[in-house]
């Protein structure tokens, strides 16, 4: 494409964007609309991922020790159970541990406790494991259950399933629904770019006997396309981002078992993705359009 | 430079427009095409133009066959060959300077080149002091002008003229067939459908006559009607 036919396909497709005013705005409000429903998934998704990534970190998975062991025993079986693969980490947490923690949460009973320091501890030595990717518990566990030296796996299995099921299904439900929009907005970008082409169908028919190139014709409506599928993307990342802003600022706090991500982090996502899903719905649009009503 | 040999063209709707329609036309002609209304005139044109394909029988311009053409080639036959239309078809938004210019943009001239040539072309068709008008500010002579100097802003070897003093009263369509003169004395092939009677009559060139699709008649100078002896 040359420098100055490029000048001239934006040029014209600007003018065709001013110049059909009332569709254009029409068509721009339509992908803000869309671009919203997309952005509001495409939070919900990113922060069920955040919020599930905590969610296992709290995930703990513990393995009971032989009583036989040894300290060094017990530090080789360590070793080892955090050489499987997806285990994050794995924390020893002695019986000493365990019967001080039994106490902290106890409140007032914790004096039922007294007297079973030392040899009449009834607890057991064990290790408290993360796992880096909750979808992969139950091989995990499995590979775990083989490990010579331990006498028990228990993880809270009902929790940590209905964690992944609900990240899951949200992942899925936003997917689809994504696609869905995307399609729509598809659509009425290819009616606004009809219209564009009924609109300039006489200097099209002036572009075509003058000898102007099918592409020629073509890239002034891509452009235009691309144009309103931006212009309506970043428009919708400016609304989200202030309704984001305002919300989750509210929302952060009194929450202690998770937070919801920064607006940097989420910003720096949803950017670069809106404006690409702009371009390309907005240059899908118009390419339908061009297919059906342009004879070039 | 033109050569149509047996060329028939029916359309999908079954209608013969043309039927085993052959002529040669050299290099630096003035060629009338004549004939009524629903004559073939139109489809010949636009046959010529690439916009229909015949049915049988091959079309060769410039020494090529313009059937065998690839669709991304249409264009580049088409930079050869200069139309002007009975209805103009100047885009009304844009001054005379720019209707010009559009034509040498999308060849991919250079803005030198565009502000070179049309001046140029617009003193060449006596125009030179309306580059800043719009079409809806010009007489139907001047807008039919205007469409001659783009016809010709990329120095096509072919002119083609569909009809383009249908729409004039008779002064001014003497004074485009005499543009049209002007410019075929400096090498230009032209090509006229018309069924003006008058201007055939007086200006005396080719004429190739075409009645329900056949040719009936190519007189090296002729009139519009077969001239009782």
């Amino acid at each position: 494409m040359k420098a100055n036919n490029f000048k001239y396909y934006v040029s014209q497709a600007v003018r065709s964007v001013f110049r059909n005013g009332l569709m254009s705005v029409t068509s721009i409000f339509t992908v803000v609309c869309c671009m919203i429903i997309l952005g509001l998934f495409m939070i919900i998704s990113i922060n069920v991922n955040h919020i599930a990534q905590q969610l296992e970190q709290q995930c703990e998975i513990q393995a009971f020790i032989n009583e036989a062991y040894d300290d060094a025993q017990v530090s080789a079986l360590q070793k080892q159970v955090k050489g499987i693969e997806n285990i994050a980490t794995a924390e020893i947490f002695s019986k000493e541990d365990t019967l001080e923690y039994m106490r902290e949460i106890s409140d007032n009973n914790a004096a039922l406790l007294d007297g079973y320091e030392g040899e009449d501890n009834p607890f057991r030595d064990s290790l408290k494991i993360t796992l880096k990717d909750l979808s992969l518990l139950k091989p995990t566990v499995e590979k775990l259950s083989a490990v010579e030296g331990k006498e028990e796996v228990s993880y809270k299995q009902t929790v940590m399933e209905n964690i992944l099921k609900v990240s899951n299904g949200i992942r899925n439900v936003s997917f689809w629904g994504m696609l869905l929009l995307c399609i729509v907005s598809i659509f009425i970008i290819a009616n606004t770019i009809k219209l564009a082409v009924y609109a300039r169908r006489k200097e099209i028919g002036v572009m075509k006997f003058v000898g102007a190139t099918d592409w020629f014709i073509r890239w002034p409506f891509i452009i235009e396309g691309i144009i309103i599928g931006v212009v309506g993307a970043l428009i919708a990342f400016g609304l989200i981002s202030w309704g984001y802003i305002a919300l989750v600022g509210k929302a952060n706090i009194g929450i202690d078992i998770f937070t919801f991500k920064a607006y940097n982090e989420v910003a720096v996502q949803m950017i670069g993705m809106f404006v690409s899903i702009g371009a390309v719905i907005g240059a899908l649009g118009s390419a339908i359009s061009i297919r059906k009503h342009l004879d070039v | 430079m033109i050569t149509f040999e047996n060329v028939t063209k029916v359309y999908e709707d079954g209608t013969k427009a043309l039927d085993e329609v052959s002529f040669h036309i050299e290099k630096g002609e003035f060629v009338f095409v004549v004939g009524p209304s629903g004559s073939g005139k139109s489809t010949l044109t636009r046959l010529l133009m690439h916009e229909e394909t015949p049915t049988s029988g091959s079309i060769t311009i410039d020494g090529t066959r313009v059937q065998d053409l690839k669709r991304k080639d249409i264009p580049y036959l088409r930079r050869s060959i200069g139309v002007i239309f009975q209805d103009f078809r100047l885009l009304d938004d844009r001054t005379v300077y720019e209707n010009i210019a559009f034509a040498m943009q999308i060849v991919g001239a250079s803005k030198r080149e565009i502000r070179r040539q049309v001046p140029h072309l617009l003193s060449m068709v006596g125009l030179s002091g309306k580059a800043k008008l719009f079409p809806t500010q010009l007489s139907r002579g001047e807008a039919q002008r205007v469409a001659v100097a783009r016809a010709l802003a990329n120095n096509p070897p072919i002119l083609l003229a569909d009809e383009p003093t249908a729409s004039l009263p008779p002064k001014t369509s003497f004074e485009i067939v005499e543009l049209l003169c002007d410019i075929n004395a400096r090498g230009t092939t032209v090509v006229m459908a018309t069924h003006a009677k008058e201007i055939v009559d007086t200006v005396h060139k080719r004429v190739i006559a075409i009645e329900d699709g056949v040719l009936v008649r190519d007189d090296s100078k002729g009139g519009y009607e077969v001239e009782s002896k």
